[in-house]
């Protein structure tokens, strides 16, 4: 077995910057003594001088401009289970590590994905498009692969003795331990696990308690280490809060392309599709905007999604800035197998995407085929039908190729020097009251033009245009 | 060459004579041998622009492009068809041969009918793009040209015959003309030197064979 190990140093910030591409100053907020404190900062507001541990009227005044949130176990929990089950496309067993991060049992992905270094470039490249700040580790064992992340060591270390010697360079204080043990590690005056490793094992069990050993022998395979898998639910709802309110396109699709990543990873995990997805732009005040867009095949790019988002943004005008995005996707499909590559395709049964981005922009209605009917009234000898669902006709004389929507009658009668060629007798329709009788004919002008005129075999007997032949 | 010269004839009022038959672009056949010889590739250009420049609607401009719409529509990609004037009438379609289940109609009142046009054109999916653009100055037509490149598709663009004297980027354009029994077809652009305004005759199926007088 081989266990990677990522680990989100700075995953309270992430989720707060990973919403916009642009440099602002960004703080973390706790509650301390009831005045709110900086927990963490990023580097352009700790240029400007803002400091964890000061407080929040210390840091507006050095940075006026700051954007806050205050930190949110809840938002953190969630974030690091929706990158475990996005890390699903990688491995079938991802577990939740304690503190923010997540394991996974690769050794039986290497060959898929080509070998280790290959797989950890993959899941690198991943998980900074996600917006996150990575440090992955790999080591036989889910605990040494965790704590080396933790420690900030981007090894990959494949074989036990290695391991040890990685091991040893990190410092005690990184374990999860009690306070006691700790304490009574440093007063003895060890401070690096290659000094804990090469203390006698009865003496630590007697001096600091038997979960000490414990650790140890996790660390190097020495007890077994289980980890529950953790199983993502099928369905993804998310929320995503923009650090500054934002009407612009292009900030709302970077945005939202964070959640789509997130969502396709999961998708893929369980080689599922979705038919469609909603967006919600949350405001200030009031209705949020919803939107939905569907897709014609169930699918699963990402890329693909942005581009009709976009196409749909562009149609919609917001008046009020957004300040959060919600991504929900609720019905999954399970796909037959992996979706074809969009530059290869060119033939109809593949290519709905024309049609989506047309539909995306302009309405389903406004998108359309038509099929022949068997009638012989012309105004029903043809029908609106969706792209594509065309179906047989039936044999008939020659017809327009423009056909009128309505006919249009000929108040004053065609000149004497166009030429009439018919007439072609049409009765029928008297089962469902809508029932004709006219004599079409061909009108030739002298210019050449040919127009399908019928006159009506009752009433006023009067003449109409009914098509064009183009 | 002078770089002043290049300079100039990358000017969109100048066109550059084709010398000779040019067989490096994909064609499809129009179906009348005539037009054929005089259009180089021997047929409409594929991942082009041809602009149909008429004075009049309903003069035949459509009969001329319906042996190869049915021949491009069993290439089993979409023939789009953008804000027509009238609905196209479906058993004419299916009597001249053309493959409805590859009909594509987008047409809505208000619409952008140069973007829904490019869109089809980049798509790669259609195999010839129909659309009626109102107004449409010389850079909008450039980025459809570009788009046709890309996708592939044949362009067909139908624009009224005062548009002739404004500079166009479409590879081929032609003007129709109806006399009687005949359309007259004069290539303005895009064909060999020496056919350049010279009038084509050519007499498609005339709806009013197999009639007999009233």
């Amino acid at each position: 077995m081989l266990w990677l190990g990522i680990a989100l140093p700075s995953l309270p910030l992430d989720l707060l910057c990973r919403g916009t591409a642009d440099a602002l100053p960004l703080a973390v907020l706790e509650d301390s003594k009831r005045i709110p404190r900086v927990l963490h900062c990023n580097g352009i507001a700790r240029r400007l001088g803002v400091r964890p541990g000061m407080s929040l009227n210390a840091a507006l005044v050095l940075c006026p401009g700051l954007r806050y949130r205050h930190h949110d176990p809840n938002a953190i929990q969630a974030a690091q289970e929706r990158l475990a089950g996005w890390a699903g496309r990688f491995s079938p067993r991802v577990s939740l590590d304690s503190s923010q991060g997540i394991l996974l049992e690769i050794e039986g992905s290497l060959n898929l994905f080509g070998g280790l270094d290959a797989l950890c470039r993959r899941v690198a490249e991943g998980v900074t498009r996600l917006g996150y700040r990575a440090v992955l580790a790999v080591a036989p064992f889910p605990l040494a692969a965790s704590l080396l992340a933790r420690g900030g060591q981007a090894v990959k270390v494949c074989s036990v003795d290695e391991l040890t010697a990685c091991l040893g360079q990190l410092p005690v204080t990184l374990l999860g331990l009690d306070n006691t043990v700790r304490e009574g590690l440093a007063s003895v005056g060890i401070r690096r696990l290659a000094e804990l490793f090469s203390m006698p094992r009865d003496g630590l069990a007697r001096r600091f308690g038997p979960q000490l050993v414990d650790y140890l022998d996790r660390l190097v395979g020495r007890q077994p280490d289980l980890r529950p898998a953790f199983i993502p639910a099928p369905s993804f709802r998310t929320r995503l809060e923009l650090p500054a309110p934002s009407e612009e396109r292009e900030a709302l699709l970077f945005a939202t392309n964070r959640l789509l990543q997130e969502l396709d990873g999961l998708l893929a995990a369980r080689a599922s599709g979705i038919e469609g997805f909603e967006l919600v732009l949350r405001h200030a005040s009031d209705e949020p905007t919803r939107l939905y867009l569907g897709l014609a095949q169930p699918g699963r790019d990402p890329r693909h999604w942005l581009d009709l988002l976009r196409v749909r943004l562009e149609a919609l005008t917001l008046d009020r800035p957004v300040e959060a995005i919600e991504v929900r996707a609720e019905h999954w499909v399970t796909l037959p197998g992996t979706p074809g590559n969009l530059f290869e395709v060119t033939s109809i049964e593949n290519g709905t995407r024309l049609l989506e981005r047309l539909q995306a922009r302009l309405g389903e209605a406004a998108v359309r085929g038509l099929t022949p009917v068997p009638d012989h009234r012309p105004e029903r000898a043809w029908r609106w039908v969706g792209p594509g669902e065309a179906g047989p006709g039936m044999a008939c004389p020659p017809r327009p190729l423009w056909l009128l929507s309505d006919p249009v009658p000929l108040d004053n009668w065609l000149p004497s020097n166009w030429r009439l060629w018919g007439p072609e007798r049409i009765e029928s329709g008297w089962w469902d009251g809508a029932d004709v009788s006219r004599d079409y004919f061909i009108a030739e002008a002298p210019s050449g033009e040919c127009w399908w005129v019928f006159q009506e075999r009752r009433g006023a007997y009067r003449w109409f245009l009914h098509g064009l032949f183009a | 060459m002078d770089t002043r010269i290049a300079q100039l004839l990358e000017h969109p009022s100048f066109q550059q004579g084709i010398q000779g038959r040019d067989t490096s672009l994909p064609t499809q056949s129009s179906g009348f041998p005539e037009l054929d010889t005089w259009l180089p590739g021997g047929g409409w250009p594929r991942g082009r622009l041809t602009e149909i420049l008429i004075d009049r609607e309903a003069i035949g401009e459509l009969s001329l492009l319906m042996p190869a719409l049915a021949a491009l529509s069993r290439e089993r990609r979409w023939i789009a068809w953008i804000t027509p004037p009238h609905i196209p009438y479906a058993p004419a379609l299916a009597a001249w041969g053309v493959d409805l289940t590859t009909l594509l109609l987008v047409t809505k009142r208000g619409m952008d009918r140069l973007w829904a046009a490019e869109q089809a054109l980049a798509s790669g999916m259609c195999g010839a793009v129909l659309s009626w653009p109102e107004a449409a100055d010389f850079r909008r037509l450039r980025r459809l040209q570009l788009a046709a490149e890309r996708g592939g598709a044949c362009g067909f663009l139908f624009r009224p015959q005062s548009a002739a004297a404004e500079a166009s980027p479409a590879t081929l354009r032609l003007t129709v003309a109806r006399q009687e029994r005949e359309l007259i077809v004069e290539i303005l652009k895009g064909c060999r030197g020496n056919a350049l305004n010279r009038a084509l005759r050519l007499r498609p199926d005339h709806a009013v064979a197999g009639y007999s007088a009233a």
